[in-house]
């Protein structure tokens, strides 16, 4: 095609080409660029571990008297049937391991045994998620505050 | 221009423009948002860490107070070599060498200006996750203790 050919399009043919690429770019840019930035893509794999263990810290094992101290772990609360129906977790949930250890002493409870036992499976790269984290506490015990660690180990599927 | 050529040329041009738009279409999918909740700071535990080691209780001639305490004393009398052995004795139990981490004081009217700062492997940058508390000192000014960990 010559220049000549070109100057012989009618006006309605050079419309076209006007219009063939705004309709494609138009549809590009709503399907693309308008519609996916309406909504965010977030990433929630582990936060419903995030949520077991804020769960644990300021709610399940927390120490209170007239209010409740955040972090403090009174160490009567610290027992597996207590913790289990605090946390609510049974059934293909997840699972979590607590040791606690403290004043040369170390103490562990298991919470939903039926996926806790699932923890060896852990190290490889299976259908399961786990998280472990060592918190520094404070152990609440006959009055006193002591220090310690408190090691939280969770297992879940993958989603 | 007869009809045949017409229609085939527009077919090609539909066709390139069509590749021009996938392509930046692909560019455009490559500014998608995305954000992991893991990434964020405030959802570890360091909040719980850093109370708990403001906490802790130290003994001070023989008599019991909170670290907290002797933060103040020790800007007070310019000795940091008990809050040095006390915090080091808390952060290297939690962390090991595991993490980095760091805890930095500074008064509050001049927050850049670190008075002291205790880490164990040099400094951390600002993009490390950190949480902030003010303590009272012994003659009424307040001071800024900071905690960064990297792990």
């Amino acid at each position: 095609m010559n220049k000549k050919a070109l100057l012989n399009f009618t006006t309605d043919e050079m419309l076209l080409f006007l219009v063939v690429p705004i309709i494609f770019v138009s549809l590009v840019l709503i399907v693309f660029l308008i519609i996916p930035s309406s909504y965010a893509q977030i990433g929630a794999s582990n936060a419903d571990h995030i949520v077991i263990k804020k769960n644990l810290l300021y709610n399940c094992l927390v120490y209170n008297d007239a209010r409740a101290y955040p972090g403090i772990i009174d160490i009567t609360l610290f027992n597996g049937d207590r913790v289990s129906r605090c946390l609510g977790l049974e059934g293909d949930s997840y699972g979590t391991i607590l040791t606690l250890n403290y004043d040369g002493k170390s103490s562990e409870i298991s919470v939903n045994n039926r996926m806790a036992d699932r923890i060896a499976f852990c190290s490889s790269q299976g259908s399961f998620q786990c998280s472990s984290e060592d918190i520094y506490v404070m152990i609440y015990e006959n009055g006193q505050l002591k220090s310690g660690l408190l090691n939280v180990k969770i297992v879940g599927f993958k989603k | 221009m007869k009809r045949g050529q017409y229609q085939y040329l527009m077919f090609v041009y539909g066709l390139v423009i069509l590749i021009i738009a996938l392509l930046f279409a692909g560019f455009l999918f490559s500014f998608k948002s995305s954000t992991d909740i893991e990434s964020y700071s405030g959802y570890s535990s360091l909040d719980i860490n850093f109370l708990n080691y403001l906490r802790t209780p130290v003994f001070l001639n023989e008599l019991q107070f909170s670290m907290m305490d002797l933060i103040a004393y020790s800007y007070y009398t310019n000795d940091f070599t008990k809050l040095d052995e006390q915090t080091r004795l808390v952060f290297n139990s939690l962390y090991g060498d595991r993490c980095f981490w760091q805890i930095s004081y500074s008064l509050e009217d001049t927050p850049n200006l670190k008075f002291h700062i205790i880490s164990n492997l040099g400094l951390l940058s600002e993009n490390s996750g950190s949480v902030r508390a003010v303590i009272p000192g012994l003659k009424g000014e307040n001071i800024n203790a900071e905690v960064r960990e990297k792990c």
